[in-house]
């Protein structure tokens, strides 16, 4: 028997303790998910995403106008009676629940594929003559499957930062194109660059995948329901967890009970003590985008979330607006402050295709720009993500 | 008795590429947690006593989750990194381990009957100088103590301590030997029964 031997014999056996290792376990899921930007299952990227979570009733006086209200005499609903294309002239309610009807007809298939790009925007350089970069951006192609037994599958890149527009890409070029941008960024300078992969933190240039095998669901969807117990103090992450802990069938309810799936997709204000009161209506606005696009909901699940946003009284519909890749599409608004010390005042701008009513993408266009945005006009797309595929598909997994 | 011995390293080749995904996925973090948590545990609570040991086991596991995006896997392994985070907590809590070992010291042998007599003999002589080695283990100094313990409660090498502490790899030999003449001094230098081989390499 040596010296060190004596030493663990010392300390001897540490009994286990199971349940403090719960108790951890369901903390980290906790922090997980307020790092998981607010998404359901956060498979989101985590890059330092800009901070524009909107608290209680920051902008809920500022955005009481309700979009305008001209309905031309046709029920919105009627199966068979296409919205007409002049997108202007209909209300928010109504451009929304024609979606939700168009999205209760689209077939399910085995995987829901969402591709799309994104990025978020910094302004570098003096306010005047400066110019605006995209950075972080990336381009991901995300597969969930129908089934509880088939795996999901992520795939994405980094495309590499760039100037935003084309008078942002002159000013760059007069400015001797450089490669590399230092830009403030929620709390820390970030160095962006314009080779992919190469900005700290965010993926190689090319693609790279990731996926969740179904015992790896089966392992998720057991945290989530151990931390129904750990979430008692704030009701927001509680219906994060409980949306995590359904099964395919009890989200299929949602449709027809749209009071609960509201306090899920929507959550705050109801009970509990830590809540802070109901969210913004521009973060409803990107919690119904998140779910509409990362969710593998039935077209019953998906129409009712399109009933729920028209039920919200603060959206504005804008008419017909350009997303970031160039695409016209009809615009539904609602307006915030950036909470990243900016206090840039945004409209957070949910694109629907004018046709379709399909989801085109989630925009944050500049309305004032403050702090570290100064010198981006009004109308600058502060953050992109833009939606070039989307929908139910029987096709196997692969990037674009 | 069984040493807390490694556990989890060979087959975990891939916390890497875990660690990697949950930088998108948080929740893929808790792979890691599952993993590790049993040795971490252990290590904590035997050396701060079960009752400071949570915080510092939570804390260890929060601080390498907020940290996961800098995680170095060229430099150290996961598991190293986690109990290079566990002892720098530990270092904050000294009274509380100068106490816990002051316990161990007081400790009632737990004899056990099976086994060969000359074993049993020897416990019982390593258990009537419990006092003596607690004492010496809290009269080291805290960079000693922490080698030592990293060397016999968590089975770590020599190159896996200098990174988990962030010291050079000559300083956890001399600390280890240092720590380890003091304690065979605590238990008379002259006992039989102890391996009196330099041989701290090992």
């Amino acid at each position: 028997m040596d010296d060190l031997r004596m030493v663990r014999d010392l300390y001897g056996e540490v009994p286990p303790a199971p349940q403090l290792e719960d108790k951890i376990r369901g903390r980290l899921a906790v922090l997980g998910m307020e790092h998981g930007d607010g998404r359901a299952t956060g498979r989101r990227r985590m890059v330092p995403r800009r901070r524009a979570a909107v608290g209680l009733g920051l902008v809920a006086t500022a955005a009481t106008v309700v979009g305008v209200a001209t309905l031309g005499g046709t029920s919105p609903a009627a199966p068979g009676h296409p919205a007409p294309a002049k997108p202007v002239e209909l209300s928010a309610r109504t451009i929304l629940l024609t979606a939700a009807e168009k999205a209760a007809a689209e077939p399910m298939g085995r995987y829901w594929r969402v591709d799309t790009m994104g990025g978020q925007s910094y302004h570098t350089g003096p306010a005047t003559g400066g110019y605006t970069v995209v950075g972080y951006p990336t381009e991901e192609s995300s597969w969930r499957a129908l089934s509880e037994s088939d795996t999901d599958m992520t795939y994405d890149r980094d495309l590499g930062a760039r100037p935003l527009t084309a008078a942002d890409k002159a000013a760059w070029e007069k400015a001797g194109s450089p490669s590399t941008w230092k830009v403030w960024s929620n709390d820390h300078y970030a160095m962006l660059s314009t080779k992919p992969g190469a900005t700290y933190g965010t993926l190689p240039g090319t693609w790279s995948q990731s996926s969740t095998t179904p015992a790896q669901k089966k392992k998720l969807k057991k945290l989530a329901a151990q931390m129904k117990e750990m979430c008692k103090t704030d009701a927001k992450i509680c219906a994060k967890v409980e949306f995590n802990a359904m099964s395919g069938a009890d989200r299929q309810k949602l449709a027809s009970d749209p009071a609960r799936f509201k306090e899920l997709l929507f959550p705050g204000g109801a009970k509990g003590t830590a809540v802070k009161g109901p969210l913004g209506p521009a973060t409803q606005l990107m919690a119904a985008y998140g779910f509409l696009t990362t969710q593998p909901a039935s077209p019953q699940v998906r129409a009712a979330a399109f009933r729920l946003v028209a039920g919200l009284p603060d959206i504005r519909s804008i008419g017909k607006v350009q997303d970031a890749d160039g695409r016209t599409g009809v615009g539904l608004a609602a307006r915030a402050t950036m909470q990243d010390g900016s206090a840039t005042i945004f409209d957070e701008v949910l694109v629907l295709d004018p046709m379709t009513y399909k989801v085109l993408g989630d925009q944050r266009v500049v309305v004032k720009a403050g702090g570290a945005d100064r010198g981006m006009k009004p109308g600058t797309i502060l953050y992109q993500d833009v939606v070039l595929e989307a929908g139910w598909t029987n096709a196997s997994p692969h990037h674009p | 008795m069984t040493a807390l011995s490694r556990v989890g390293d060979p087959a975990r080749t891939d916390d890497f590429t875990v660690i990697q995904l949950s930088r998108d996925e948080p929740e893929r973090f808790g792979e890691i947690f599952d993993a590790y948590f049993a040795e971490i545990h252990r290590y904590v609570v035997s050396r701060l006593g079960p009752d400071a040991a949570e915080d510092v086991v939570a804390e260890t596991f929060l601080a390498a989750f907020r940290k996961r995006t800098l995680y170095d896997a060229d430099r150290a392994g996961v598991r190293t990194w986690l109990y290079g985070i566990a002892t720098n907590l530990i270092g904050n809590h000294r009274r509380t381990e100068v106490r816990a070992l002051r316990a161990l010291g007081r400790r009632s042998p737990e004899l056990r009957v099976e086994g060969h007599d000359d074993r049993v003999a020897a416990q019982v002589s390593a258990q009537g100088l419990r006092p003596e080695l607690a004492a010496a283990i809290a009269k080291l100094n805290k960079g000693d103590r922490d080698v030592l313990l990293l060397v016999a409660l968590a089975g770590l090498g020599h190159d896996e301590i200098a990174v988990a502490l962030e010291i050079p790899y000559g300083t956890v030999g001399s600390r280890l030997s240092r720590a380890r003449k003091k304690l065979r001094a605590a238990l008379g230098g002259t006992n039989p029964m102890l391996d009196l081989e330099e041989n701290d390499r090992g």
